[in-house]
């Protein structure tokens, strides 16, 4: 028996040996790539059939190209959250997952997933006690923000850490970021408050495996000037947030911050000259790899995005312009999520639904099959078995 | 036969590992890398493929001959015929992959790895392991942890024909 299955890792040159059926006359690379296009649930169970599989699958080569190929498909992720002892929904109105934070009740956190065809992927649930926000990073991982503090989990493998405390005040998701840099295969953490923070900034990075249970913060000196609304956008090595002066008043803005991860130093963008209205603007996204600024128009009807697409000297263009005409104005509730070949994936969340804007022929396209899903977040997940170490 | 532009097309013999020969253009066979570098480097006229058997040799040549064919226009038959040419038993399909990958037709193999991949995606350890022939190589101990933490991967679908 360990003979034939060793034959896996052998060399290409078994394959040459006499054909029996089985994988034992495959190549490593092949095996490989036919494991490669499964999805993590899958490789859950191959890794449970022998012993050289299980090896193959946790092979950081096998996990590089796995990670390749599932990022070129993400899935759509829905996440539901209601406080389980209120037992009622807490839907937000605003862009952010904002739940009142009521300390002595606990959140439950549904998530789901599917894919651009709306086939689904997983459902399960999470508790955590008091309340809870998320960050997300359209890479494997997603973190939490709550009572509790900061948790990560990579819904694909369903692994969730709580991570050590952070020195300052407890965290929220204004002011927070969290991102992905694929080059490293790194994610990264901030928690930036503002200008009523004293202890500056502090900044958690891991690669895959690390564990992330016994992983430390590092705090930096650097203050942000700005109160930061919302969660952050990593842009190659930058975290931007929307920042106001006035705390009181953060629908309007008054500079996009920047965080150099290099340097550990907080600076502003430029805005997009011209007609320009600072509290017409919705959120900060990536999109194309560009930092990109999604604005409404005063009666809602149309969306433009804006693209930083030189971030030295702060040029700006106008990409795209989407005319919102076909939907409910009144309740507003339509964000970019992505790009991909030449469509924007747009999450109609007031109408229960997502749309791909066709860019060129100005149209839109249902994503069927959602049925009655409700969310209060939902945006792109990879599927991918990047180990947060527990 | 001869032609003006290209001259006389070149003709070659690859012998299946049931020893049946096949007598094909040699243009068809530049698409495999492995077949390609033996006749420009050894300018052979048969080539004997021992490890493959005749009726996978069979899907693969008639593999070549469409994919030879293929234009702008007929794009979308060619997708029903390559959907067409996986759609056999899991058996044969795994065949296919192993001739296709020794022989490296890279387009094929990547539709190939993903039919195969298709095909066990929902298959339980248990049927997994039927159908590639391999015995779990973990002690009790082991197995019945897996079947503790992953109760999942032992449920699915148990069937494991490998249709």
């Amino acid at each position: 028996m360990e003979s034939k299955s060793r034959a896996v890792s052998s060399s290409s040159s078994s394959s040459k040996a006499k054909m029996i059926i089985s994988f034992t006359i495959l190549s490593k690379d092949i095996a490989m790539d036919i494991f490669s296009r499964l999805p993590t649930n899958s490789l859950g169970k191959l890794r449970c059939v022998c012993k050289e599989w299980k090896t193959l699958i946790s092979d950081p080569e096998f996990k590089s190209l796995h990670r390749a190929r599932s990022s070129q498909k993400p899935n759509i992720i829905f996440v539901h959250s209601r406080s389980a002892t209120a037992n009622k929904c807490s839907c937000s109105t605003t862009t952010r997952l904002r739940m009142s934070p009521k300390i002595d009740c606990t959140t439950r956190v549904c998530m789901s997933s599917v894919d651009f065809e709306g086939n689904p992927n997983f459902d399960f649930t999470l508790t955590f006690d008091g309340w809870v926000n998320l960050l997300p990073s359209k890479g494997e991982l997603i973190c939490f923000v709550g009572t509790e503090g900061f948790s990560v989990c990579n819904p694909s493998t369903r692994e969730l850490v709580k991570l050590a405390c952070c020195t300052s005040i407890p965290p929220t998701c204004d002011g927070s970021a969290f991102g992905y840099i694929k080059e490293r295969n790194e994610y990264i953490l901030v928690n930036a408050r503002g200008i009523d923070n004293d202890t500056g900034c502090e900044v958690m990075r891991w690669t895959d495996g690390c564990c992330l249970k016994d992983r430390s913060w590092k705090v930096v000196s650097a203050k942000c000037p700005y109160y930061l609304r919302s969660w952050g956008v990593l842009v190659d090595a930058m975290f931007y947030w929307i920042g106001c002066r006035d705390k009181n008043n953060d629908f309007k803005i008054d500079a996009i911050v920047s965080f150099d991860l290099g340097k550990e130093e907080f600076s502003t963008v430029v805005l997009p000259e011209g007609r320009f209205h600072p509290e017409r603007v919705l959120l900060l996204m990536k999109m194309k790899e560009m930092l990109c600024l999604v604005y409404l128009s005063e009666d809602n009807s149309t969306m433009d995005i804006w693209m930083l697409k030189d971030s030295k000297n702060y040029m700006w263009v106008k990409e795209y312009r989407i005319d919102l005409g076909i939907f409910d104005l009144s309740k507003r509730f339509i964000t970019p999520m992505d790009h991909r070949e030449g469509k924007i994936l747009l999450n109609v969340k007031s109408e229960s639904c997502l749309e791909w804007y066709d860019v060129e022929n100005k149209c839109f396209m249902r994503i069927n099959n959602l049925k009655s899903r409700r969310w209060i977040w939902c945006g792109l997940c990879t599927d991918g078995l990047f180990s947060l170490g527990s | 036969m001869a032609s003006s532009t290209t001259g006389e097309k070149k003709i070659l013999t690859l012998k299946g590992g049931d020893n049946e020969e096949f007598i094909l253009e040699e243009s068809l066979v530049l698409q495999s890398e492995l077949l390609k570098n033996m006749v420009k480097e050894e300018r052979v006229s048969s080539i004997p493929l021992p490890s493959i058997k005749s009726k996978t040799l069979v899907k693969i040549i008639e593999y070549l001959k469409k994919h030879a064919e293929l234009t702008p226009s007929n794009k979308e038959e060619f997708k029903n015929f390559e959907k067409e040419f996986v759609n056999v038993v899991l058996e044969e399909l795994l065949d296919i992959t192993v001739a296709v990958n020794y022989l490296k037709i890279n387009g094929l193999l990547e539709f190939c790895c993903q039919a195969v991949a298709d095909r066990i995606k929902d298959k339980s350890v248990e049927a997994v392991r039927k159908i590639f022939r391999i015995e779990s190589d973990f002690t009790p101990e082991e197995e019945s942890e897996f079947r503790k933490e992953t109760p999942e991967a032992f449920e699915g679908d148990l069937d494991d024909t490998t249709n």
